[in-house]
């Protein structure tokens, strides 16, 4: 067999433009996306004008909006070409793994099976959505300069705080396995494809329609629950509401199938010679997520139909009148959400050390350590989310457990510390931009860590549930530990994607700038919280203004380094233009070892692998050749 | 080994592939543990969604609030759902002597198999036909509400793995007709039916034990 | 080859630092801890903040005095070849001595909290309708009620009467019951030292024994909707001989109040939320 049909044939060049507008692209999606949600809200309008009561009074129409997502949805699905497939099957065709693609500049607006492209997909479109999560946070401190509502109204404040905490812990849930997973992973497996390249596109489009439809929140006046979305609140709020609940779901099942194709991927297609004690430490921890997303996702996405049946159908899973609970929600919500703040951190942790060695010039220290860790926290992120409700009265009696097993679980995260710190000990470290990312990860992920300790221990959470420490404690966390990796990642890996190098003095600039106003941002929040203030409040006490006017300052500098990281980005990647050298890192993974730009089939050859990719290093008893360290 | 100096337009990054270059096959078996890995982890995930629910039950017939989990006579039709839980069980009975008989080599399984279509559809709607009968809406307290969220989401996913199940059916009957080029992108197609047939078979076996779960929890507790 | 026995060096910078700064960080910082000590159980959450600040300095300073140590001393020389780090891969002695005292570390934490936790009757957090430990002795019950977007008072034993301002009296132990009547909201009282969710249809009780008089801020921590931010109010507390006084005064001034509320119950089936309804 040879794979010369997977690749693209030149479209004629003759082809008029208007002819190579129709057809299965995103033009067509979005016409079909608007068709389907105007066909949808006319059909919801139709099943539920008369049935409800309050929908007239309030001109609110949730079966008509939810019908209406839903079918701009399909449509959108069915204008990119994703049905094609699926009515080919059911009549009977062979099956088949990619699709007929556009070639060129064209790849990247539609369905593509490549997954070099689908990963470069991701990373636009979740840094899209990434900077309107980060808009979003800067509007935020705008009005927290004032003590009392100035910049915005009380609703608007909260559907700002809302839309930031779920743009943020849904689109990022993919932050580094949609882009970076998506394009490594099979190439450090030696494989050329994905296991399922179609469901690969999907969650890719899938995210995006959602993305669209958070944004459209707008439209609909908000809502009022921040990204838990507790009931009974969400029953109560307007029909922005719906847009989070779609939002979600979508996100959960594009979560769910990213992570099953992943962990199929990781199972079947190991070139020869990968054992699994020779995968690089970055594809144990997509496996560790992608564990989690397989399980968790389909909680949320459960959980959300039951919202949006309690808000349309009336059903009464949360409404405490009807027969339901608030806790039956917070139960369902964290049951998915305490794993999912891990589906954040784990890629991270795969990251640093995936990194390390590259840049300290030494072997993974404690590889079995490390994966043990990554599975132990996998494990136990099941079995502690009752800790988000130490004080919500919900049986009180299993506290003690929770406590337990909350803080059980730093002892495999204490693995990770460990292997990164075995990893510097004696290095040859050189601090280049993604190494530096890489530290400041230690750094920030053990204050996140060490304020943990606080929120998990029952006592002291009493005074810290619900304010500004717990908001600090998970930005550190998830800021600190996930969006400085995926820096790294995209200083370390993005010029292996496009084969061009960032300017390095903006690169730095932008890492002191960032790394230095986020502490100076979140380190005063702990004081904040401690000191009273509840978190998602617009009006605060007057004697915080002082702390939270630093904190809005220091946030906008925050900020500013993003706008950095966007202008480089544009005056390396656009304007500049300059060649990456092959292995710019004299990294020994295999990605660094494979043509740039990669072929479109990886390989020419499956590679066959005999050591894993941590072979830095000199032997340490070879006599005399163990150079002088350079401080001494 | 491309030079890495070129310049390197963002739409023009793969080049194709070089005359003369034989690109050898991937193993042949990875397609059909993809499939198999798949059905799993799908399984996996099914349990967890339906997990939700199953606990949703019970939680809130534990808390009882206002003792407004199930008031009245808020009874499900026993006779239509009996029936419907029955097509399920014997549909995925079907389905695994299809499943069977495909691997004992015989070419009858698409018959079986087709069978095993038409009683799972025909479980889909003896429930539809069930929610015209019965006597109580989502509005009726908390057993209602989990009732009818359970009972048509599981509705979807029976409908999803039936047309999964007929995918099999129709791409074998139609490579007996036409034979599945051997060119394509995964080589001889026709060697993936074998392995899919069994990933749909366990799903289809693994779906119909949770409907067991639904109907002993929603019907007989 | 005169490279110094960085592991002892290490060791020494570490071991210094934390004997120096961990008692100062517990001198220092652990009487302006939050929550501050108006209450038993806010005294309680400023000993187990001590107690956590005291062991988290040594891993503070364990892992940054670590970050700055290794990038000084183990860095690639400027300029000629890329030298090779040494090729080690493990060391079981280190790990196992991390995994032991790591777990040490983290189930002494667990049992000290759950200790504080049930030796202090909760701690001040909402422990549920049935809580695990409740103190001995009297106790004055005082309900909660969190609605959009107000708390309310009611003390039973003194004929329901429903206040808009909190006063308690001090050295009492008092039995907080919180409820709401619609979304779910929180019950914060920082100088008090008290949290607790007001969850509808659920009776979430906290104790709390206030031992200073003065005021306290009461905030609504879960967010409830429009004005979640604006749900503030003030709290007293008095002594024993003003509390008797202004609640005979209460009883009186809200009397005609009093008469059209509901009758005293833990919870109150809640109207329903609909939107227009």
């Amino acid at each position: 067999m040879t794979t010369t049909a997977a690749v693209p044939t030149p479209q004629p060049t003759g082809r008029p433009l208007w002819r190579r507008l129709i057809g299965f692209n995103l033009l067509t999606a979005v016409a079909l996306g608007v068709g389907g949600y105007y066909l949808g809200w006319f059909i919801g309008h139709q099943i539920s004008a008369k049935s409800l009561a309050y929908q007239e009074k309030t001109s609110e129409n949730d079966v008509a909006l939810l019908v209406a997502y839903l079918f701009g949805v399909v449509g959108f699905l069915i204008g990119l070409g994703f049905a094609n497939y699926p009515v080919s099957r059911l009549l009977g065709r062979p099956a088949s793994l990619r699709e007929k693609e556009e070639e060129g500049i064209g790849r990247y607006f539609g369905l593509c099976t490549d997954h070099k492209v689908v990963g470069m997909q991701y990373l636009i479109g979740i840094g899209l959505f990434f900077f309107i999560g980060g808009v979003n946070a800067m509007l935020i401190r705008t009005e927290l300069l004032h003590s009392t509502p100035t910049f915005v109204g009380p609703g608007q404040y909260i559907s700002l705080v809302g839309m930031h905490g779920t743009m943020m812990m849904g689109m990022m849930t993919s932050g580094i396995l949609g882009p970076f997973a998506n394009y490594f992973v099979p190439i450090m497996l030696g494989a050329r494809r994905m296991a399922f390249p179609r469901i690969e596109a999907l969650t890719f489009w899938l995210l995006m329609a959602a993305g669209f439809i958070l944004t459209s929140t707008i439209f609909f006046g908000g809502f009022p629950t921040g990204w838990t979305g507790y009931e009974p609140l969400n029953d109560q709020a307007v029909m922005g509401m719906d847009s989070y609940i779609i939002f979600f779901a979508l996100v959960g099942i594009s979560m769910c199938l990213l992570g099953l194709n992943m962990m199929a991927t990781i199972i079947t297609m190991r070139a020869p010679g990968l054992t699994w004690s020779r995968l690089p430490i970055f594809v144990w921890s997509v496996l560790a997520t992608a564990v989690l997303m397989v399980l968790a996702a389909p909680v949320l996405v459960a959980t959300l139909t039951m919202a949006a049946l309690d808000r349309t159908i009336d059903t009464s899973f949360f409404i405490p009148g009807g027969g339901g609970s608030s806790y039956l929600f917070e139960n369902l919500f964290w049951f998915f959400g305490h794993p999912e703040v891990y589906i954040l951190a784990l890629p991270g942790f795969g990251i640093v050390l995936e990194l390390l060695p590259v840049f300290t010039r030494k072997p993974l220290w404690g590889y079995r350590l490390a994966v043990s860790g990554m599975l132990g926290v996998t494990l136990l992120s099941f079995f502690v989310w009752q800790h988000h409700l130490f004080v919500s009265g919900i049986n009180a009696d299993l506290r003690p457990f929770y406590m337990l097993s909350t803080e059980i679980i730093s002892i495999p995260t204490g693995f990770i510390f460990l292997c990164a710190m075995g990893t510097l000990w004696k290095a040859r470290s050189s601090f280049s931009v993604p190494m530096l990312f890489c530290l400041a990860w230690v750094f920030n992920f053990l204050i996140g860590g060490l304020s943990g300790v606080f929120v998990s221990d029952t006592p002291s959470d009493t005074s810290t549930h619900g304010s500004f420490f717990t908001m600090a404690h998970f930005h550190y966390t998830i800021m600190g530990g996930l969006i400085f990796t995926f820096f790294a990642a995209i200083y370390y890996w993005v010029p292996k994607m496009t084969g061009l190098r960032f300017n390095e003095r903006l690169a730095k600039l932008h890492f002191w700038l960032m790394f230095i106003a986020f502490n100076s941002t979140f380190l005063p929040l702990f004081a904040i919280g401690m000191m009273g203030q509840p978190r998602r409040v617009s009006q605060y006490a007057p004697n915080l203004h002082a702390l939270n006017t630093w904190v809005s300052i220091s946030a906008f500098v925050l900020g500013l380094s993003m706008l950095i990281f966007i202008a480089n980005t544009v005056y390396s990647m656009i304007f500049v233009r300059l060649p990456v050298a092959m292995n710019p890192w004299r990294s020994k993974s295999i990605e660094w070892q494979i043509p740039t730009p990669v072929p479109v089939y990886n390989f020419e050859q499956v590679p066959v692998f005999d050591s894993d990719p941590y072979d830095y290093g000199t032997p340490i008893h070879v006599g005399g050749t163990r150079p002088e360290p350079a401080g001494a | 080994m491309a030079s890495p100096s070129e310049g390197l337009p963002l739409g023009r990054t793969v080049p194709p592939v070089p005359a003369g270059v034989e690109i050898p096959p991937e193993p042949p078996d990875v397609g059909a543990r993809a499939l198999s890995v798949a059905s799993r982890l799908l399984a996996g995930a099914t349990t967890f969604f339906f997990l939700a629910f199953i606990f949703a039950y019970f939680y809130l017939r534990s808390i009882n609030v206002e003792h407004l989990w199930r008031h009245g006579h808020i009874d499900p039709n026993q006779a239509l759902g009996g029936a419907m839980i029955g097509c399920v069980v014997l549909s995925a009975i079907l389905a695994i002597v299809s499943g069977r008989q495909m691997k004992a080599g015989s070419r009858s399984w698409p018959a079986p198999a087709a069978g095993a279509v038409v009683l799972g559809l025909a479980a889909v709607a003896l429930q539809c036909i069930e929610y015209t009968r019965q006597h109580f809406g989502p509005t009726d307290g908390a057993y209602a509400s989990v009732f009818c969220a359970w009972t048509a989401l599981y509705l979807i996913a029976v409908l999803g793995t039936m047309y999964w199940l007929e995918t099999q059916v129709a791409t074998e009957l139609r490579a007996r007709r036409e034979p599945a080029p051997t060119s394509g992108d995964i080589g001889r197609a026709d060697e993936l039916i074998a392995p899919a047939l069994d990933a749909t078979v366990f799903y289809w076996a693994f779906l119909a034990a949770i409907g067991v779960v639904t109907y002993v929890v929603l019907y007989l507790l | 080859m005169s490279e110094p026995n960085h592991a002892r060096r290490f060791a020494l910078i570490w071991g210094i630092a934390s004997v120096v700064a961990t008692p100062l960080v517990i001198v220092l910082l652990g009487p302006i801890l939050p929550p501050g000590k108006s209450t038993e159980q806010a005294a309680g959450q400023v000993t187990d903040n001590t107690v956590l600040l005291g062991m988290a300095t040594p891993v503070l300073l364990l892992v940054v005095l670590y970050l700055a140590y290794s990038s000084i001393y183990f860095r690639q020389p400027k300029g000629g070849a890329v030298l090779e780090g040494p090729a080690v891969r493990g060391d079981a002695r280190v790990q196992t001595t991390w995994i032991i005292v790591t777990t040490a570390l983290v189930l002494s934490l667990a049992a000290y909290g759950t200790a504080r936790l049930l030796s202090d009757n909760g701690a001040g957090s909402g422990s549920g309708p049935t809580p695990l430990t409740v103190p001995k002795g009297p106790k004055l019950p005082v309900q909660v009620i969190g609605q959009q977007w107000a708390f309310t008072y009611r003390y039973p034993t003194y004929g329901g009467v429903e206040v808009p301002h909190l006063v308690l009296p001090e050295g009492k132990m008092i039995e907080l019951h919180v409820t709401s009547l619609d979304v779910i909201h929180s019950f914060w009282a920082r100088q008090l030292g008290v949290k607790a969710d007001a969850n509808p249809q659920v009776d979430n009780i906290a104790f709390v024994e206030p031992t200073k008089v003065g005021a306290f801020e009461v905030r609504c921590s879960e967010l409830c909707g429009l004005w979640h931010g604006e749900m503030f109010d003030h709290g007293r507390v008095v002594t024993q001989a003003e509390f008797a006084t202004w609640i005979q005064q209460a009883q009186v001034a809200y009397a005609p109040a009093t008469k059209a509320l509901p009758p005293y119950s833990t919870t109150y089936l809640p109207e329903p939320t609909r939107r227009g309804g």
